[in-house]
């Protein structure tokens, strides 16, 4: 059985898309990202097959939030998250990697950053990708119970990498705020960070490019509030 | 042409609030915004990283109207290694509050109160004794700002702080400073 994607084709097509994708994390954000990434129909064999991160297990109140079912409870998150992306496509090439992203294996293609700390983030983007010439396109997402944000940038475009630069802050600064993981989320948010990321990896898909799209979207759930803005480019 | 003070502190702003998303003209338009502000008096640089904000006075909302001093707000802002580190400061330049120590021979020291809620201390980021200030969450929005360089946005929240009374314990009452009566009191 194959997966049916006539409902979609038009809008994004996963078989003209060829580059591997990357989801660092597998928790609340993680998970739905990923699970999204299966049902467009990526995780193609030698096109785009997917890989995920995480060295953490599931646990009874992540049912609330992740993609996670009782039978998954206490299995590696990389291993139920795959579990559950080939129950939708069994065909679906997805790799799990139960540990934390280090450099040993290159990033290439599409990274989804989806861990819950600022410093985390800034580790991946400096450090894990001290080479990242074969990364074309970051997604990154933060999100509380009441703001979703989506960055979309190309790490080696240095105007782009800069304006995500001045979107980071330290952990003890998002203890304070809103929109980092913060440990209050709700399964509303995520769905609807869960969105914000996908859809810019839609338009990432058909401009192959991260220039001439909204590369930082920002949504105050409470407010109704989108806000967005396009990055210059080098 | 010889360059004036203010030409020279145009520029330095400019540098400080260097933003890839603006241009030089927004941000100088932004300049004048944060130095036409009602409260604002004046605009300096202490260094190229820290612009001074000169506030007329600040007069408690609540607590039936504590004039608390005339301020200076320190706003630093600098690059480290691709990242913007930011913080803010303040100074109460009129009307401070010296608490001297019981025993001078003792370990005591002699405690300046310059705001109910601006913990007193003496930075090494300024090299002069100063406040952090006790805002909790509100100083996510002021990072925010300042981290965009958008220090005419920053300066009012900042202002509205130092003018309201947070609940929760201050470092020092509200009541010992004076209360305010109107400008006539200055004469």
């Amino acid at each position: 059985m194959t997966l049916d994607i006539k409902r979609h084709r038009s809008v994004f097509n996963p078989d003209i898309f060829h580059m591997p994708i990357s989801v660092i994390g597998c928790g609340g954000m993680g998970s739905r990202v990923a699970e999204g990434l299966v049902r467009m129909g990526l995780g193609q064999e030698g096109k785009n097959p997917i890989s995920l991160y995480d060295h953490d297990s599931f646990a009874m109140h992540n049912l609330t939030n992740q993609w996670v079912s009782i039978p998954h409870l206490l299995k590696m998150k990389v291993k139920a998250v795959r579990s559950q992306m080939l129950e939708i496509n069994p065909q679906a090439d997805v790799i799990d990697r139960p540990h934390e992203v280090r450099g040993e294996i290159p990033l290439e293609g599409v990274v989804f950053i989806c861990v819950d700390s600022m410093d985390a983030r800034r580790v991946i983007v400096d450090e894990v990708m001290e080479d990242r010439s074969r990364v074309k396109c970051i997604i990154e997402t933060r999100m509380d119970a009441g703001v979703g944000i989506s960055h979309c940038f190309d790490p080696n475009d240095a105007s782009q990498l800069a304006c995500w630069r001045m979107y980071w802050y330290s952990d003890d600064e998002a203890d304070n705020m809103q929109g980092c993981g913060g440990a209050q989320s709700i399964i509303s948010a995520i769905y609807a960070t869960t969105a914000l990321a996908l859809k810019q990896l839609e338009h990432f898909a058909v401009k192959k490019s991260t220039k001439k799209m909204q590369n930082r979207v920002y949504q105050d759930f409470d407010e109704c509030l989108l806000r967005s803005e396009q990055w210059p480019s080098a | 042409m010889l360059q004036t003070v203010e030409d020279d502190i145009l520029l330095q702003y400019m540098y400080l609030c260097a933003n890839p998303l603006r241009g030089d003209a927004q941000i100088e338009l932004e300049y004048e915004q944060l130095k036409n502000h009602p409260r604002v008096t004046s605009v300096a640089f202490l260094r190229p990283e820290v612009l001074m904000v000169q506030t007329d006075k600040i007069i408690l909302s609540d607590k039936g109207k504590r004039l608390i001093g005339e301020f200076i707000i320190f706003l630093i802002r600098r690059q480290i290694a691709g990242y913007w580190e930011v913080d803010f400061r303040f100074w109460n330049v009129s009307n401070p509050i010296l608490i001297e120590a019981d025993d001078p021979e003792a370990t005591d020291q002699d405690v300046l109160f310059i705001h109910p809620h601006i913990m007193p201390a003496k930075d090494e980021l300024l090299g002069c004794a100063n406040g952090a200030l006790c805002i909790s969450k509100g100083q996510f929005a002021v990072y925010q700002h300042m981290r965009k360089g958008e220090m005419h946005l920053a300066v009012p929240c900042l202002i509205d702080i130092l003018e309201s009374y947070p609940t929760g314990q201050p470092y020092y009452d509200a009541y010992e400073w004076p209360l305010w009566k109107g400008e006539k009191d200055d004469a």
